[in-house]
């Protein structure tokens, strides 16, 4: 069964309609601006403790821009190194193949059951729907993953995935889904997520995982967290599943040391998360602790798609945490469910078309002002901006009258004379819809009307009284003459 | 700027000369192309641009530019034109501009030009001018000389606008409640006006605040240090 | 190599199209200075953790049975480390050993009270303790049990991540380290911080000064 392509669901090309919802959902813009405030503050914080701080960026730049530019090297060494040590690695060009993979894995350990923890690339492939469609309901163990599980919804952040509910929210919705009392005290919440999911743990044949870091050098992977579930996930079920996507290698065990100075701090403010588990292959012995078995997935799906260029490879440096969603000023007014797409946000848009196509999400790269807040606080310095540029470039998004009207106001623009002519006479027009007649009003604004960017400028903003004189004409008048004061 | 502005062009004359600097002005300029650029239309960018390497290309004097992002986009020439004489002529322009509080403070080392704005401002940091520029203690320092004026900073003030070129246009509404949210921090300082070096920016939120009704002004900062 | 693999790294190289990679720079290890032990009391402390500090094995005992009566722990999971075997017998009854040949079964370590094992390294700058997943069988009995006790010794500690990361490489990397900061935490509700989610909720340290480190 083909899974439904979840990383953008079919709304994405509809950016602006969800915009005008978003912006009319006060409980959401109220969540964002204090989350998105309070996550930048917290990495202001842990900043402030360290110096070093751009030096450690521009080693995690410089490792990626190389680890990506020979991202078979590393790869071919990296896969034949984990499975040296017992780790089986499996490669999925799609979507449809990893989620076939996986369940080929959870059918032959006779699972029933399987929790996950936190992971964007299983969102990515759809793999809760496909195991559903399949029989198989899998429980998120991730609290925020765990209340958006219940609620239907996606994430909304890369980090905090239900940093858009409200705590009466969340306790509305355990009531309502688990028949608990419901409750608004945040630590009662917590205490409900760890009673009922505890026993899910332990019954569990098969814990799914994402991975943060791959590590060529000695074939290991680590995964960071701060709850537990993830320890639980690949501690207590007799086979973990690792998914992960093939850009996150990196060269060496000591690479780590920067990596994990930048992540936590770039995410959540921390100088280091609760837990970091580095996997190096399964248990020796099968009496010891720990799962008998350990898969990874490398996906693909289109990130081979970024590999061409220089600056496209930077796309895939992102070490996914969340620093661009937290000072981008789109995203603090609109969420992360405006751009229909798993990763939200600047790194968002600049992934998502490679990974769901043009045709699906062309768009989101437009979703910007290209103000260069992401870039700025970058653990790995993507230059956000640029891609964005890059990708409205190349893109075919532009309607025909956008095209058409660039075109056109080139060839004006590109004359100074006539620009010059022809940008009196609009500012002639609109001033004199600024003017008291009633019929000189209508001119005006008749003119703007024939401009659609006027009219859409005009939706809530009010031009400035219309000059007079151009600076031209100002120029030609007098200006150019005067010295200097003595 | 030169259309819907002019003001801030004479302004901007008017301040240099002040500070003693011979001021000319190329009327064959036109635009430096960054509505487009930014909208991936590279072709008519360049189209547009080309009247600025005509312009300016071949002269030794500091482009002194009232606009943090046409400056930037200036700075930018040279990826538009990568080849041969035009690309030298980009590389020179590039070398030559200054946004206006960079070129007052850096390079004529000047932050006191006898103004005097009485009143209570706070300054917005213009995207290009903040980030690409590296823009952001000159205009305060210059906003700092000017007598009986009270600067005070607002939350957020290096938080874009919201103008982003046909951004503005195409996603109309999140970049007006971009605005919105600028000018709630802007209000809560008690402010009469906000002041940026960028023309976009002033139109942006000078745009929402008239539609607003708000007492709040929306001013260039060569109005204000032209201001005796 | 299995085909996948193979067509994967294949187009990988196509794409890649013959690029001249930039540089690898050389290992940046980011070193940390300081008084080891006051660093780590400090950091563990930063992070909700507590830190006892005690001289000799017999002083760490006393501290683990005040916890027990402070806390009501009427039930210790325990790891089979050696050190610990003294420890074991002294708690009698309560205690329940997990190891290899008589493993607690997990319904039962559900619903014990807390756990107790040793750290192999423990990181100064952050107040980390490293598991290392062949010296003892410590990995679930460090997470299962809703509260958790870690020995560890002075000369075990080392200044930053990165020398632990020497240490683990010089030693042989066991199948799973597990690096421990605190108890475990979420803030996925509001951004609200609340300690004690999935993994234990309190983290106590018993930091074993003696050199020679033996129990008596």
């Amino acid at each position: 069964m083909k899974p439904s392509d979840p990383i953008v669901d079919l709304e994405a090309r509809s950016f602006g309609r969800r915009s005008l919802e978003a912006l009319a959902n006060d409980s959401l813009r109220g969540a964002l601006d204090k989350v998105t405030t309070e996550f930048a503050k917290r990495r202001e914080q842990a900043l402030a403790q360290a110096p070093d701080w751009e030096i450690w960026r521009e080693q995690a730049r410089a490792i990626k821009a190389h680890t990506l530019a020979s991202l078979d090297t590393y790869l071919a060494q990296f896969m034949e190194r984990a499975e040296a040590r017992g780790i089986h690695v499996h490669v999925a060009q799609d979507r449809e193949e990893a989620c076939a993979l996986v369940w080929e894995i959870v059918q032959q350990a006779q699972a029933s059951n399987v929790v996950k923890g936190k992971s964007m690339v299983t969102e990515e492939i759809g793999l809760n729907e496909y195991l559903l469609s399949q029989g198989l309901a899998p429980v998120e163990t991730d609290l925020g993953e765990w209340i958006i599980q219940l609620a239907g919804e996606k994430p909304s952040h890369i980090i905090a995935p239900a940093i858009h509910r409200t705590r009466e929210e969340v306790g509305h919705l355990f009531h309502t889904e688990l028949g608990v009392p419901e409750s608004h005290d945040v630590e009662e919440l917590t205490a409900v997520a760890r009673r009922f999911l505890r026993t899910r743990f332990a019954e569990a044949e098969v814990g799914v995982s994402g991975v943060n870091f791959l590590v060529a050098e000695t074939g290991s992977f680590l995964i960071l967290e701060n709850e537990g579930n993830v320890r639980l996930c690949t501690s207590l079920p007799k086979v973990h599943i690792a998914v992960t996507g093939i850009e996150k290698v990196i060269p060496r065990l000591a690479d780590l040391d920067v990596f994990l100075s930048l992540l936590p701090r770039s995410a959540t403010g921390q100088a280091m998360t609760t837990y970091q588990t580095l996997f190096t292959g399964p248990k020796p012995d099968p009496d010891d602790e720990g799962p008998e078995a350990i898969h990874l997935v490398l996906l693909d799906n289109g990130r081979s798609n970024q590999l061409s260029t220089p600056l496209e490879r930077e796309a895939l440096a992102c070490i996914r945490c969340g620093a661009c969603l937290n000072v981008c000023p789109v995203y603090k007014q609109v969420g992360g469910h405006t751009y229909g797409s798993v990763y939200p946000g600047p790194i968002g848009a600049v992934i998502t078309p490679a990974l769901a196509g043009q045709d699906r999400a062309g768009n989101l790269p437009h979703a910007s002002s290209l103000c260069g807040a992401c870039r700025d606080v970058c653990p790995v310095k993507i230059n956000l901006p640029e891609l964005l540029l890059d990708l409205r470039e190349k893109g075919e998004e532009a309607g025909l009258s956008e095209r058409w009207g660039f075109a056109v106001w080139s060839r004006i623009a590109s004359r100074p004379r006539l620009s010059s002519v022809l940008g009196r006479g609009l500012t002639r027009a609109l001033g004199l819809a600024q003017s008291s007649g009633l019929f000189a009003r209508c001119v005006g604004r008749l003119t703007a009307t024939l401009f659609p960017p006027l009219k859409a400028w005009q939706r809530g903003r009010e031009l400035p009284p219309m000059p007079a004189r151009s600076f031209r004409q100002l120029w030609k008048a007098g200006l150019d003459a005067e010295e200097p004061p003595a | 700027m030169g259309t819907l502005a002019p003001q801030v062009g004479v302004a901007t004359v008017e301040l240099l000369r002040r500070a003693g600097c011979t001021v000319g002005f190329d009327p064959q300029q036109t635009c430096c192309g960054q509505p487009a650029f930014n909208a991936g239309h590279r072709r008519e960018a360049c189209r547009v641009a080309r009247g600025v390497l005509d312009a300016l290309g071949s002269g030794d004097e500091l482009i002194v530019v009232p606009s943090g992002s046409c400056a930037a986009m200036l700075v930018r020439l040279p990826s538009l034109f990568e080849e041969g004489q035009d690309h030298e002529r980009a590389c020179s322009i590039a070398e030559r501009t200054r946004e206006l509080s960079q070129f007052l403070v850096r390079d004529l080392q000047v932050t006191s030009l006898g103004a005097r704005w009485p009143g209570k401002v706070t300054w917005h940091d213009a995207c290009h001018t903040l980030r690409e520029l590296g823009v952001r203690s000159e205009p305060r320092q210059l906003l700092a000389e000017v007598s009986d004026l009270e600067q005070v900073e607002a939350v957020g003030c290096d938080t874009c606008c919201g103008f982003g070129g046909t951004f503005a246009v195409k996603h109309a509404e999140v970049s007006m409640a971009m605005a919105e949210w600028k000018i709630r921090h802007i209000e809560e300082t008690g402010v009469t006006a906000v002041v940026s070096s960028d023309v976009s920016c002033l139109l942006q939120l000078g745009g929402r605040l008239r539609q607003m009704g708000s007492k709040v002004q929306a001013l260039h900062l060569a109005e204000v240090l032209n201001t005796r | 190599m299995s085909t996948s693999q193979h067509s994967l790294l294949k187009r990988i190289r196509n794409r890649l199209g013959g690029t001249q990679a930039p540089e690898l720079p050389p290992v940046l290890r980011i070193v940390a200075v300081g008084q080891k032990t006051d660093t780590f009391c400090m950091a563990l402390e930063s992070v909700a953790g507590k830190v006892h500090r005690v001289v000799n094995g017999e002083d760490g005992l006393l501290i683990l049975r005040g916890l027990i009566e402070d806390r009501g722990w009427e039930s210790i999971a325990c790891s089979d480390a050696e050190f610990l075997a003294h420890w074991r017998e002294a708690l009698g009854s309560s205690c329940h050993l997990d190891s290899r040949t008589h493993p607690i079964p997990r319904e039962e370590l559900l619903e014990i009270d807390a756990g107790l094992c040793t750290a192999q390294i423990g990181i100064a700058d952050t107040g980390t303790l490293v598991l290392c997943s062949e010296a003892e069988r410590h990995r679930l009995v460090s997470l299962v049990p809703p509260a958790s006790v870690i020995v560890l010794f002075e000369r075990d500690l080392v200044p930053d991540f990165a020398t632990a990361l020497q240490r683990l490489e010089q030693d042989g990397l066991p199948t799973t380290t597990s690096f421990i900061t605190g108890p475990s935490r979420t803030a996925d509700i509001e951004l609200t911080l609340t300690v004690g989610v999935h993994g234990p909720a309190s983290v106590d340290v018993i930091l074993i000064g003696d050199p020679s480190g033996v129990g008596e």
